[in-house]
């Protein structure tokens, strides 16, 4: 025990007496976390200068296209679509040659079939993101 | 066994079910003194001895004060192995001291003892393995509070209309992020963790395994805390083993350790 980092007097008191986590009430076992954490004075993460202000920037670019687009969608018209009669067939059509896509993700396609490499990048991206990184490519799955 | 027919219904036999009902147990005695002898050193015992307590009594009349301790009087969740840790001295105690399985408090004395009583108590669950959905990228424990908050949030696919994306930080990894470890001797606490919102509130990255610090656990503490001088609390049972488990967790070169075991329930 000592050789694992056990005091003398833990030590003594390992040898009569032994205590579980489970053993603590949920109240008693938070409040003694937090009691340890401000005990070492754990502080909120804040990052350097460089990144607080390019991440200032980019939310004030952020805020000024939001804006913009607002107003633009606002006075937007978007042109009529006709939904297509065998849309269903095109869709399991897709779906037979790219096994590895959802049935929306089809739907896209049929609009714009140039959309399947962005479809199946932003695939990759939401998966990466999600903490799956079993397949990223070299550029994905990163900052 | 073939169930005796019953007789036809008149105060005859009713007479005659009540008397064999009243001296089945006698009659069950004495048929097995006739086949072993020796059965009938058993007799006075059998026949004279009180009904204790069950398991089960005991359970029902403790359940509810063994729950309110563990839970923080019912304001945060309670695994159910931290209820069983209430109960258990209070259920033997009724029962002759009659050793109490976790498995029988947790998998029928527990649940039924919720479903029999329609409390809404919090209880969790460890989550014992994982499910996944496809497409989503959603992976979800098999625990009480994952699988209840995926049943309620299922719903019919929705079309969500395009729209512009806010900037935002993609961040994976310590730099940033995180201001410490906390690694967990035992798996189950997350929910409680969540309820109180532990990691978001201290930058921490939360830890789990079952008791043993496993290789691939001390590979991502030896990159997250050593490569980048966080400190690593390690929070385990205050015992041999936690002790042992702790030492393991924290020989990796440059981590700055803040053992937590719970010493100050003692």
């Amino acid at each position: 025990m000592a050789e694992n980092g056990a005091t003398a007097a833990e030590i003594e008191i390992l040898l009569h007496e032994r205590v579980e986590l489970n053993a603590m009430t949920s109240d008693a076992l938070i409040a003694m976390i937090k009691r340890k954490l401000k005990q070492y004075g754990l502080k909120k993460v804040v990052p350097s200068n460089e990144l607080l202000g390019e991440a200032y920037r980019e939310f004030h670019r952020s805020k000024e296209l939001r804006e913009e687009l607002e107003e633009l969608e606002s006075g937007f018209e978007e042109s009529k679509i006709k939904v297509p009669k065998n849309l269903k067939n095109q869709v399991s059509a897709i779906l037979t040659k790219h096994p590895d896509l959802r049935w929306d993700d089809a739907i896209q396609i049929v609009l714009d079939e140039d959309q399947l490499d962005h479809v199946k990048t932003r695939k990759q991206k939401a998966k990466a993101k999600s903490g799956d990184f079993t397949d990223s490519g070299e550029d994905e799955g990163g900052r | 066994m073939t169930k005796k027919p019953s007789r036809p219904r008149n105060i005859a036999n009713d007479m005659i079910d009540a008397v064999e009902a009243a001296t089945s147990k006698w009659t069950r005695q004495k048929k097995s003194e006739e086949r072993h002898p020796g059965m009938i050193r058993y007799r006075v015992s059998r026949m004279t001895r009180e009904p204790r307590t069950t398991q089960k009594e005991a359970a029902w009349q403790i359940m509810e004060e063994a729950y309110m301790a563990a839970s923080g009087n019912g304001t945060l969740p309670a695994l159910a192995r931290q209820i069983f840790y209430q109960a258990r001295p209070k259920i033997m105690e009724l029962t002759d001291d009659k050793e109490l399985q976790y498995g029988y408090f947790s998998q029928t004395l527990l649940p039924d003892y919720i479903e029999e009583h329609s409390v809404d108590w919090n209880v969790v669950y460890d989550a014992r393995g994982h499910f996944e959905e496809p497409h989503t990228n959603r992976r979800i424990g098999c625990g009480t509070i994952e699988v209840g908050n995926y049943l309620h949030a299922m719903k019919e696919p929705q079309v969500v209309a395009a729209e512009f994306s806010d900037a935002n930080i993609d961040i994976i990894g310590p730099s940033g992020n995180i201001s410490a470890v906390l690694f967990c001797e035992k798996e189950g606490f997350n929910p409680l963790f969540k309820e109180v919102d532990l990691a978001n509130r201290y930058d921490l990255m939360v830890i789990s395994t079952k008791g043993v610090s496993v290789t691939a656990a001390r590979l991502l503490i030896d990159q997250v805390c050593g490569g980048n001088d966080l400190p690593l609390f390690v929070l385990h049972d205050f015992d041999f083993d936690g002790s042992r488990f702790s030492g393991r967790c924290t020989a990796t070169p440059g981590v700055i350790s803040s053992r937590m075991p719970s010493r100050s329930s003692i």
